[in-house]
Formats: structure tokens, sequence, C-alpha cells
């Protein structure tokens, strides 16, 4: 890769926000006088991701992790914020050329068992991407079907099975094969791994990282499993109901966090080994829910290295220290 | 205090009769706390619900012996059960939105087991209904007490609230205030916190070592993740497709474990270390039970340690050092492991 590449990232993330809306109805307007809510899901995202770099997201659920992953692929439309996607803004992409950016871009969804349909042969799931892709052919599509589930450790025969005759694992690697089907270039991977069990796990993080090899794939990593994170990312964000709090190279990350909430995090992974457990920080309470988010820091009810007033009143800036750490913390500034 | 026995539950179905549980033995002492790993299907769960008999119908336990302080619980009628259940042995499910009822209050139904079980009953049965507001506002009492031990916030506003108002976390601790009400000697615990976030899970499992520790309550914890069994346990068994193959204190079989499978398990965790090494994921998936053939270990087609007796012979468990046990070719005495 050379120099000017490296600085020019593959997606750009400014200010990223989804916010949901549900309006009350007529009656619960006028009678009961309700007024309509809103459900911060992502809400201030800055985030540059760069070619062929695996990018981990963490957070608790209801973080906005995945809502954050979708409305970059664009299945949602941003409220506010801008992506750029190879210096194009996605919001400028017209309709008819919307079809290059989506096979650029793909998602691998995280439950194997409702992302296939299931009562498409696998043949049939595959079809649909090279079709779009503009093979016709069906000799020449069934070839390419064969190399895909080669690739992903299945094997061509499987082309008429249906999704139920799989298990989690297989079903894994056919979304897998789907994404990859269109050649694309990002691939978000929305918890591949968190519905299978641990020794099917690290068959797909490991056929994951070949392929990111293989064919120089930039992926969006989201998991809540921090090991996992870990082992298959250059770079992992912090997300805490809908920003992320810090953001930092792997093992900056894990040896030196900064955040109180990353520090709290990491500390409750549990591990196999008995010399690396540390004094574990209990948080109290749970994640505040997204429509009532707290004002200034939106950590502070649950933090245990709270400063002062200034945590109360003024939302923290994302600030970088040094070396691409960044981190929204008031005790850094 | 638990001894089980031989335990076989199985489930006859139309492809053939599936031994979910085939020969399971462990045993637990007074305080102590062990875990039963294994990934979905290897028959975790369904040993839990043995020793309660409560294996959904059409399966039934087949065979073995569950001695629950000197009783023989397979012996025990449809009512004693009912009077162990929940009062001498409490269980917390995986998933607590469906375990608890969305109709009733919580505070009831943390309530519900200690009028089942009579706990504040008082002998008179004259005047009956004077003594009822008695126990009712005793039974009140405890719920507030014990929703406060588990570290449920303002236990007398929450005790009114349905379930759906409580988060995944306040439910699962709602779950175990339920199964501690009545002082249970025995607490099984099946997947508590899978379902749960990270710092969530370390809450519960903190309030689990608590409860061990001050009403020295034994524990049986199911899980699939080793590194929480790793934490928590004192010993642990790991199960494969219905048996255990490993079984020992905890140190023994993290640091050193002997059975292929659990060598494998322990490779395929990612480690957070400075250096990453590449994980080494266990080939092929889970056996489907139904169609696993009888004789032999049933690990065999994923062991990168097979030799052609693995199928052939009937592998018992050996007791490579007291203690510790292991169901492996490469154990038996017969042919104690040649190399490595």
């Amino acid at each position: 890769m050379d120099e000017e590449n490296r600085n020019k990232p593959l997606v750009n993330i400014k200010n990223l926000k989804k916010h949901f809306i549900k309006k009350p109805s007529f009656l619960g307007k006028t009678l009961l006088k309700q007024k309509k809510t809103v459900l911060k899901a992502v809400d201030g995202v800055d985030l540059d991701i760069h070619q062929g770099e695996t990018i981990g997201l963490v957070g608790e659920s209801g973080c906005g992790k995945t809502t954050f992953g979708r409305t970059i692929v664009n299945l949602y439309k941003p409220t506010s914020g801008n992506i750029t996607y190879k210096g194009i803004n996605i919001r400028d992409i017209k309709e008819e050329n919307m079809k290059t950016f989506r096979q650029a871009v793909q998602i691998i969804f995280q439950n194997p068992y409702s992302s296939l349909n299931p009562r498409k042969t696998v043949g049939d799931i595959l079809s649909v991407p090279l079709k779009n892709r503009g093979i016709t052919d069906k000799t020449e599509r069934e070839v390419k079907i064969g190399k895909l589930l080669n690739r992903v450790g299945l094997a061509p025969r499987h082309i008429s099975s249906y999704p139920h005759q799989f298990s989690g694992g297989q079903r894994q690697r056919i979304g897998i094969a789907r994404a990859l089907a269109v050649q694309p270039e990002f691939i978000v991977a929305d918890e591949p791994v968190s519905a299978l069990d641990v020794s099917v796990q690290a068959q797909i993080i490991n056929l994951l990282q070949e392929l990111q090899e293989e064919y120089n794939l930039t992926y969006l990593f989201i998991a809540h499993d921090l090991s996992v994170i870990h082992y298959v990312s250059d770079r992992v964000a912090v997300m805490y109901l809908g920003k992320v709090v810090e953001i930092a190279e792997t093992n900056e990350l894990f040896n030196n966090s900064l955040h109180p909430y990353t520090k709290a995090l990491l500390s409750a992974i549990p591990t196999v080994d008995r010399k690396k457990r540390q004094d574990r920080i209990i948080l109290e309470g749970t994640v505040p829910t997204p429509v009532d988010i707290p004002s200034g820091c939106r950590f502070k009810t649950r933090c245990f290295m709270k400063k002062d007033k200034i945590c109360d009143v003024e939302e923290p800036k994302f600030i970088d220290i040094g070396n691409g750490h960044k981190v929204a913390c008031h005790l850094y500034r | 205090m638990l001894n089980v026995k031989n335990l076989k539950t199985i489930f006859p179905t139309d492809r053939g009769i599936v031994k979910a549980v085939d020969g399971v033995d462990f045993s637990l002492k007074h305080g102590e706390i062990v875990g039963l790993v294994g990934e979905s299907g290897s028959g975790k769960s369904m040993t839990m619900l043995s020793i309660l008999r409560l294996v959904p119908p059409p399966g039934r336990v087949d065979n073995g012996e569950i001695i629950f302080e000197g009783k023989n619980l397979g012996d025990a009628s449809p009512r004693e059960m009912m009077r162990i259940r929940g009062k001498e042995i409490a269980m917390i499910f995986q998933d607590p939105m469906t375990t608890l009822n969305p109709v009733f209050k919580i505070g009831e139904q943390i309530r519900e087991s200690m009028r089942i079980h009579g706990l504040f009953k008082e002998n008179e049965v004259f005047f009956r209904d004077l003594f009822k507001k008695k126990q009712k506002a005793k039974e009140y009492n405890r719920a507030i007490e014990l929703m406060k031990e588990v570290g449920i916030p303002a236990p007398h506003l929450r005790y009114n609230d349905y379930p759906h108002q409580f988060s995944g976390g306040m439910q699962q601790r709602a779950l175990i205030a339920i199964a501690l009400a009545c002082e249970p000697k025995l607490l099984l615990a099946d997947e508590p916190t899978t379902a749960l976030d990270v710092t969530i899970q370390a809450q519960i499992l903190e309030l689990l070592k608590k409860v061990n520790k001050i009403h020295r309550t034994s524990i049986i914890l199911v899980t699939h993740d080793l590194a929480v069994a790793a934490e928590f346990c004192h010993e642990i068994a790991v199960m494969y497709a219905g048996k255990i193959v490993e079984r020992g204190p905890v140190d023994k079989v993290i640091e050193n474990p002997k059975h292929p499978y659990t060598k494998g398990l322990l490779a395929s965790i990612p480690k957070i270390t400075k250096v990453k090494k590449k994980i080494k994921a266990i080939p092929g998936n889970v056996p489907d039970l139904a169609g696993l053939d009888k004789t032999g270990c049933a690990f065999f087609d994923r062991c990168d340690e097979v030799v052609p007796r693995c199928k052939e012979v009937e592998i018992p468990m050996e007791e490579v050092r007291p203690g510790e046990f292991v169901r492996c070719i490469h154990y038996t005495s017969k042919g104690v492991r040649a190399s490595g």
C-alpha cells in the first residue's frame, strides 16, 4: 500500500447520527398529551476505516453497534452526518449507481438461522448476488457457486441443500459465501460468531482472516466478546450509548486503556489464565435507555472515576492523545 | 451431598433412541461449586433436568442413581419431589425473560415458592384467616430482604413491578432471589449469564459467589464458556455428546488438560496476549446424537490423536490421579499413554 492510500481512509464517517422517532398516535397526542420520543441509537460517531484493516467495534447490547453497522452499508438512512466511501458521499450516490456501492460493501449478519431464506436452496441464495454481478449464464454461475462453496469450506454438492440441513457454523459459512459472491472490498461483520459454539467459532474467525488476506478485504467487525475482538482487530473502537468513547490500536487499548468504561469492560472478561486475572471493576447498574441519554458525560451514571461537576454539565470531546489513541473523557484534557 | 451415578437420559425418536445423557457420574460436596462445561447439545442442561426429574416427555431417565443427602431421587414420589424442588434444590434457568411469568408481579413470584413450601405457615388450622395475614406479612418482608440481598435497588417499589419493567440483569437477579427464597442446599444454575453482557455477567457471578460463601449453598454451574467456569468453579466436568470426558479440580483441568477435546476447547478460545497466536479450531461440528454410533469415543472424527481402537472399544472413565478423571483411550490402564 502506498503512502497516499494509507492517508486516505476507505470509509470516512463524520458525526454520524441515526435517531429513531416514535410519534404518538392521534389519541395519545390529543388525550394523553404524549410527546414524540426520540431513540438516539447512534449519536455522533466519527470513524476512519483504512483499506485492508480490521476495525473491531465493541459495546454492550443496546449501545448502537448494529445500527451503526447497518447505517454504514446504507440499510438505514442516516439522520445526520456524512459517510464517505472512497471520497464519495453516500448521500450523493444516485439510485442507479447504488448497485455498485452495494456490491463493494457487504454485510454478514449475526444470526445464521434467520438471515437465510429457509425456502431457498443454497444455489438459489448464492445465485442472486451473482446475477446482480451480471453473470447470466446458468452453468457459469454454477461453477462460480461451486468455487465459492469450496472457498468457505463447504462442498459443491451442497448446492441443492436447504439451510435447515446445515449446522449453525455451516450456515454462517453460506452467509459469508453470499457476501463474497459480489467481490466486495469492505465487509461489515455484525457479530458473525456470537451464535456459534466455541470450537466452531474459531473455525469461522480463521476463515474470515484467510479471506481477508486473500482478497485484501477491509472489515468492520462488530462483537461483544472482547477476546474475539482482540484476536481479529487491528484497531478497536469502544461504543457506549451511541457514541465511540475510545479508539486505539488493539494492543494499546488492551494494555493502556484510558476511559473508565473500557477499563471496566476489560476487567470483566473472564479468563482461563489464573495469572492474568486482575481485580475486577464491577460496574453498577445497567446502560441507561437511549431514549433518555444523561446530560453531560453519558457514562457518568455508572462511572467510578467521576471527576467533578464538569462530568454532569459538559459532554467530553473526543480528543487524540497521540498515536491515534482517542478518548472522550474529562479525565484526559 | 449429591452423588450422581451412571445417569442415563434417553429420548425415543423416529430416528432411534437419542441418548442425551449417557452414563454421567459426578459428586458434589457441601459448599462446593462444580462447573459442567460443554457445547450445545452435549447434554449439560438435560443432566440438570434429570436431577430434578423434570425431563420433558417423551424423554425419561433410563438408568442411574441420583443420591441427594442420602436419598435416591429416582425413588421419590412426585409429592416428595415437589417438596424437594425449590426448597432443597433450586434451579436458575438460562433465559430470564421466558422463565418469569409476565402477568405476575416480581415480588409475588418471589413469594410464591415460600407460600407453596409453607415457609412461614402457622400450625393452627382454626382462625386460619387471621394467621394468613401474618404469614403474608412475613413472606413480604422476606421477599424484600431477598431483593435487597441480590441487589435490586428500591425493593419496596420494585416489588410491584412486572418482569418487562426489569432489564435482563435485573430479571436474572429476580430469578436468583426466587431460587434463594427457601434457602436451598443446592443451586442448579443453567447458563445464568449467557444472555447477559460482560459487565452484567461479572455482577451476577459475583452475586452467586457471595451466595455460595454466605449460605454455603452448593452450586452446579452449567456453561459453555470455559473461562467463566475456570474463574468461578472449584471443580470442572467437561461434557461431550452426553458423556463426561474429563473431570477434576479446576486448576488441573485448565492448566493440564488431558482429553483432546478439552485441549481443543482451550486452544480455540482467543487469548488476550501481546503477541497474537493463531487459534486452533476443532475441525468438524458437534455430532448429531441421533446418528451417533453406539460404541467407542464420540469425539473420534474430530480428534487429532485418534487411533483405530477409539472406535472399537468402549472407553471407561479412568482415574489418572486422585480426583482427576479422563475418558480417553490414551489414558486407559491397559494402554497408558505411550507418547507425549
